[in-house]
């Protein structure tokens, strides 16, 4: 009876658990589609600017998202062409070469990175910039070209992480075939481990992108503004989605630039749910590594 | 008969575990010699002592010295200045699970060759008919040479995987239990294709079964509580 | 012959390149460690370090201390984990074994989606949904608190914490549970005594990062927790973390002392998420070598 009892109990309470996250995740989106989506049309974009003018950057865009998108997209694409590489390499060099201590102690050094507060890689940005504004050059500043460095430190480590474990997730007896037949480790490396690892490095590159493209600590210290218009260059301020989100709740002056705000969220949690299904279509089992602190 | 193979004093361990400690032994070119005892006592591993496919393995040691004969010397092949790539496409094997890699049947013949730097097609398709005629597996691939080679079967795989270690024109094939995960029509092909072999290079075969033992070897070693020794209880059967 | 040279050489310049690239990645990590520290160097000439710790920021009288800050994320942290731990074990438990295969598939999919929602939605939320609520409930104020944001916060942990604890839960020895089952104990006792009691290394590992986590995070409690520099006293007060305080740097002279606090903010959000990754990362390998 009172195992019985033990029972029933347990099970109530591990439901109610799963019905709580889910709901409180439920109410999250829920709320992002039920505000926004009134929102979502082509002026949420573009605001009053015709839209084949604002795209090809004719007409500046004042009351639409699109030199935020923008912005987002380019600092991910600078971020991404840094870490990427980057990750490759240092993933590679730990699966493949790094043995015994080395390999423990890069190891080690990679989760303390992963583990640094994004704000703290947003305070090393700010902080450089003003060292380079200083001693180099005074029209350094925070700008596009730093925010993606720093969101390119962010990831690294998952970059790092994820080439790695897929490396070494190749089995042994496919990692010695080509060994075995006189190819030399490179070439084993180029001609059969890396093809052979590919769906999960490019599943760790595109949850990368969603990190990036999702961070606002990073570039709220590194450039990222609220009306800068289109990025013109790499040492200029930027507009970005997530900062523009930040910017809204707290100083909106009116209901349309509210709505706009709902309509940033929206589209920021599209693209993030999206990247992430496509990451999962190409890897149905994303692994917990993946998933590794924030 | 000559000397092919020659271990000297070898020994190997895994981190901290000894696998088999003083080695030596001879093995003589054009003999099939089978090596037989308990699993998990190294047989597979004492193969990879001879191409040195163990220094890939995390935590492998090996100490000692292989000597092969190579343009009529015998040569220490176990030093690192030998280079192993070398070393591997004189010294073929072959593994317990056939493993193709994941590309055409064509391709995994030419694969050896395309890293050696073979780029001419009819270089190319002339190695891999040689080598497919080898291995019994001509007529039945012929027509689906640009299939991917993991639709074939268990048998066709494994005769797939001799066809591309003959294709280097090894003078020396280790076979790890090459028939273990094939049945028995399949198995028997694979063992007329090592009779077959030895009449034109050396053949070391680890084997669990005592009838195949019985069919095949030219000589039987044991290898059990980490040392090798000629097995005469089994050599008894043999036909030499 | 030649081509085998061409083998080794290539292989040494490859280590080369990728070793170039690894040792950037962990100097990068060292770097911005030493980079606070000497950012934060004017505090220590003014003898002044020890006593930022424990006092109060009052920059007006010349006080830059950080206190009310460690107070709020330590107490914030704390408390998204005490909502978010119970949860979370309810979570993992349904999905491992207290729920019927569909549902707990269909649980475990939509936690790990729920890790892609950005952090900035989570606080863009809160904002507009949570902080209205509860400023109705308390009838005082503007809503924005320590109860706010930990709420929010609590919700955005969850996921990682899930996925840790499954994954903790699946990993223990199925001999294990048919062992007890064989002994005639239930789902219940099997949880109790033998799945739980298992799994501790790897449920204190989910803790740690989700702490971690919870720690370092900047927009919920940047967005809802008022950022009141005061040292918390209620879970109805507003109040400011580390990470916001760092957020809401105004200053930027090196050789102010109100600058060189928030280089010590850094270096205490540093050094506390270091010693989680490294305590996780202990953890973790002692379970490793437990595995056969």
């Amino acid at each position: 009876m009172k195992t019985a009892a033990r029972f029933f109990l347990l099970k109530i309470w591990a439901a109610g658990s799963a019905l709580a996250v889910l709901s409180g995740a439920g109410a999250v989106v829920g709320f992002v589609i039920w505000r926004g989506a009134p929102a979502v049309r082509l002026s949420l974009l573009f605001g009053s600017t015709p839209p084949w003018d604002a795209v090809l950057g004719r007409v500046p865009v004042f009351d639409g998202l699109w030199p935020a998108v923008v912005g987002t997209v380019a600092v991910v694409l600078l971020a991404v062409g840094f870490a990427v590489p980057m990750g490759l390499a240092a993933g590679i060099y730990l699966a493949e070469f790094a043995r015994g201590r080395t390999k423990k102690m890069l190891s080690v050094a990679f989760d303390i990175l992963a583990g640094i507060p994004s704000i703290v890689i947003g305070l090393f940005g700010f902080s450089l910039s003003l060292a380079l504004h200083r001693f180099v050059s005074v029209r350094i500043g925070p700008c596009l070209v730093l925010s993606g460095f720093c969101l390119g430190i962010l990831v690294l480590p998952y970059l790092i992480r994820a080439v790695q474990s897929a490396l070494e997730g190749v089995p042994l007896s496919l990692r010695l075939t080509a060994l075995s037949l006189g190819a030399h480790r490179i070439q084993n490396l180029w001609h059969v481990l890396l093809p052979s690892s590919l769906n999960a490095i490019a599943t760790g590159v595109i949850l990368a992108i969603g990190r990036c493209a999702e961070d606002t600590a990073v570039i709220l210290l590194t450039g990222a503004v609220a009306l800068a218009g289109m990025p013109r260059s790499l040492l200029e301020n930027f507009e970005a989605l997530p900062f523009y989100i930040y910017y809204v709740s707290s100083q909106y002056t009116s209901s349309e630039e509210l709505e706009r705000g709902f309509g940033a969220a929206l589209l920021l949690l599209t693209l993030s749910l999206g990247l992430y299904l496509v990451a999962l279509s190409i890897r149905r089992r994303v692994g917990r590594r993946a998933f590794y602190g924030r | 008969m000559s000397v092919k193979i020659r271990l000297e004093k070898v020994s190997f361990r895994y981190g901290t575990r000894f696998v088999f400690q003083d080695i030596d032994a001879d093995f003589h070119d054009h003999e099939l010699a089978v090596i037989v005892g308990p699993s998990g006592q190294g047989k597979s591993t004492l193969l990879m002592c001879v191409n040195r496919l163990w220094e890939e393995i995390p935590e492998a040691r090996m100490e000692g010295k292989v000597w092969i004969t190579l343009d009529g010397r015998l040569r220490c092949v176990s030093d690192p200045s030998f280079p192993s790539p070398t070393l591997r496409r004189r010294v073929a094997m072959v593994f317990q699970m056939p493993n193709p890699l994941p590309m055409t049947i064509f391709n995994n013949v030419a694969f050896p060759h395309r890293i050696m730097g073979v780029r001419d097609r009819s270089t190319l398709e002339e190695t891999v008919y040689t080598a497919l005629m080898k291995a019994y597996l001509w007529d039945e691939v012929k027509d689906r040479l640009y299939e991917d080679a993991r639709h074939l079967s268990g048998g066709q795989q494994q005769r797939l995987c001799i066809a591309r270690a003959l294709s280097l024109d090894p003078e020396v094939v280790l076979l790890d239990e090459p028939t273990s995960s094939l049945d028995e029509k399949a198995a028997r092909v694979i063992e007329n294709l090592l009779l077959d072999l030895k009449r034109q290079l050396t053949v070391l075969v680890v084997s669990h079964s005592t009838d195949q033992v019985r069919r095949l070897a030219d000589c039987v070693f044991r290898l059990q509580d980490g040392r090798l020794f000629l097995d005469s209880s089994l050599s008894d059967y043999l036909s030499f | 012959m030649k081509r085998q040279d061409d083998g080794s050489r290539s292989e040494r310049a490859a280590r080369m390149i990728l070793g170039a690239a690894v040792i950037t990645a962990a100097v990068l990590t060292g770097a911005i460690f030493v980079y606070m520290l000497v950012l934060s160097f004017p505090l220590f000439t003014h003898g002044q370090v020890f006593r930022v710790l424990i006092q109060d920021w009052a920059p007006l009288q010349g006080r830059y201390g950080i206190r009310p800050m460690i107070g709020a994320s330590l107490a914030l942290s704390s408390g998204a984990l005490a909502l978010a731990i119970p949860a979370s074990l309810g979570c993992a438990a349904f999905v491992t074994i207290f729920g019927r295969p569909k549902p707990a598939f269909f649980v475990r999919r939509f936690v790990q989606t729920m890790t892609s929602i950005p952090t900035v939605v989570y606080g863009f939320v809160g904002v507009f949904l949570v902080v209205p609520t509860v400023r109705d409930l308390v009838q005082a104020g503007s809503g924005r608190c320590l109860l706010s944001a930990l709420l929010v916060l609590a919700l955005m942990i969850t996921p990682t914490m899930v996925l840790f604890f499954i994954d903790a839960m699946e990993s223990v020895p199925k001999e294990y549970v048919l062992a007890a089952s064989a002994l005639g104990a239930g789902p219940a006792e099997k949880f109790l005594w033998v799945v739980l009691p298992c799994a501790r290394a790897g449920l204190i590992t989910g803790v740690l990062l989700a702490f971690g986590r919870a720690f370092g995070d900047t927009l919920i409690s940047l967005m809802l927790a008022g950022n009141a520099a005061v040292f918390p006293s209620s879970l109805f007060h507003s109040a400011r973390t580390l990470t916001a305080h760092i957020a809401l740097v105004i200053a930027a002279d090196f050789q102010s002392l109100e600058f060189a606090s928030i280089f010590v903010c850094g270096v205490v959000l540093y050094a506390v998420n270091a010693a989680v990754a490294l305590a996780a990362w202990s953890l973790r390998s002692r379970l490793l070598e437990n595995r056969p």
